[in-house]
């Protein structure tokens, strides 16, 4: 065994590949999917370079495809246009005769080498184009997936809920209405501190009329403690006391309850006159009340 | 989605399982929707309703941002024989360890074949998968439509 067979992986009796019939010229014009592996293939001369110049030869920037000739066109022009007319075999000598009929013989060959060629290429072409539907329809349905009927019929309803959002957000209108409502519960919050705040000033004020400020009044405030009002004293302090221990003398809780209840009865702070008292009279309304009711009076009586 | 969430999920459910309690309730969230509408899909509960803290709804109530919190999703228990009809419920990725499989894994995973960690699937057990999309599949489902994710938990 020689070098030679080496290439056919040291075998020997391997035919070389079939020379292409239809090599030169294309049988049919290229298809989609052949157009697009065409251009897909980096070919040709760049922008760049310049074509080169020979004398009976033209260059392309591109690869030119090739003239498209038919089978028929083929037989027609190789076959039947060179086919001898209007011989007088009579005239003719045997050698004569017999190459007219190896050459009939040798068309026919190659007419039916043609056809047979154009049937295997259209097999060929048949079978890529099913197996490439085939292939097409497989990955199709791998991608397609539906459910079957009694699982379409069962489960409407949960799917139905995973469709969309989980929660529906406010409307404009409610969330104007929320803020609205938000801002009112803010201020009015404040409106009540603010007016907490404004009572405990005016407690502060009531009660700042027995605030000791001078010597004089400290003597007064110390003889009277200890010596005329002992007994209101020693009850005070008694009273402290029983605070800090935590129990209370009922008598002194009693009247604490009176007092508080009579002032958020009158709207009073310590029996004096509480907040709602001292604006009205600010603002004049207390006075204008006055004089309605006073007019009220004058009209009923008359 | 949270993993946390799922791990909790999971052992309430097993919680409940274990008391023989029929009916329980979990926070209406996407998550809860689609793995207990999977778990229903799969037999292993017996309803799926929307409701609020005071139990299931009588008449539809929509979810709004005032009654968010107390919405809830109430799921039915199944048992058989005295027994929950779910007997484990565990989960595959932990918060730490996220477990990825490929359209391919997912396939194998599915004919019961063991994928790196994860170990068989048993008969009778159930593997939930979470695609790329945020869809949660079983597993057998997403074999099916040739898609790979992550796998969250499995139920038997």
């Amino acid at each position: 065994m020689g070098n030679r067979t080496l290439k056919y992986g040291g075998k020997s009796g391997i035919l070389p590949k079939p020379r292409a019939i239809f090599k030169s010229n294309p049988i049919k014009p290229m298809t989609e999917q052949e157009k697009a592996h065409h251009a897909s293939i980096e070919q040709g001369y760049a922008d760049s370079v310049p074509l080169p110049v020979k004398k009976g030869f033209s260059f392309h920037r591109k690869v030119e495809p090739k003239k498209v000739v038919t089978v028929e066109e083929r037989i027609r022009k190789t076959i039947d246009e060179r086919t001898p007319k209007n011989v007088d075999t009579t005239q003719l000598k045997d050698e004569e005769i017999w190459k007219l009929k190896v050459g009939d013989i040798r068309r026919e060959h190659l007419r039916t080498a043609y056809l047979k060629e154009y049937e295997r290429l259209k097999k060929i072409d048949e079978l890529e184009a099913k197996r490439a539907a085939e292939a097409k329809q497989a990955e199709q349905s791998k991608q397609e997936y539906e459910e079957t009927e009694a699982t379409k019929l069962t489960l409407p309803t949960i799917e139905s809920y995973l469709q969309g959002p989980i929660m529906r957000q406010r409307t404009p209108t409610e969330q104007a209405l929320l803020e609205h409502k938000r801002a009112f519960n803010r201020k009015s919050r404040e409106l009540e501190v603010k007016e907490s705040r404004a009572e405990q000033l005016l407690g502060l004020y009531h009660q700042a009329s027995s605030f000791v400020t001078t010597e004089a009044q400290l003597e007064k405030a110390i003889t009277e403690a200890f010596e005329i009002r002992l007994n209101k004293f020693n009850l005070s302090a008694m009273s402290v006391k029983d605070r800090l221990n935590g129990s209370k003398d009922s008598n002194v809780t009693l009247s604490e309850n009176e007092d508080a209840i009579l002032d958020a009865a009158h709207g009073q702070i310590n029996r004096k006159p509480g907040l709602n008292v001292v604006r009205d009279t600010i603002d004049g309304e207390l006075e204008k009340l006055k004089r309605q009711a006073e007019i009220a009076i004058h009209n009923n009586q008359y | 989605m949270s993993l946390v969430h799922l791990a909790n999920f999971s052992a309430h459910i097993k919680n409940c399982t274990r008391l023989n309690i029929s009916s329980t309730s979990v926070p209406f969230t996407r998550l809860h929707l689609q793995l207990s509408f999977l778990l229903y899909k799969e037999g292993f509960i017996s309803s799926v309703q929307r409701g609020s803290n005071a139990g299931p709804d009588k008449t539809p109530a929509e979810v709004t941002p005032d009654n968010i919190s107390s919405r809830r999703l109430w799921i039915g228990l199944k048992y058989r024989d005295n027994l929950s009809v779910i007997r484990n419920f565990s989960l595959v990725s932990k918060p730490n360890r996220k477990v990825h499989f490929t359209s391919t894994e997912i396939k194998a995973l599915a004919s019961g074949i063991p994928v790196g960690i994860v170990r068989p699937l048993q008969p009778a057990e159930c593997m939930f998968i979470q695609t790329d999309e945020s869809e949660i599949l079983e597993v057998q489902e997403a074999a099916k439509k040739n898609l790979g994710g992550t796998v969250l938990c499995r139920v038997r």
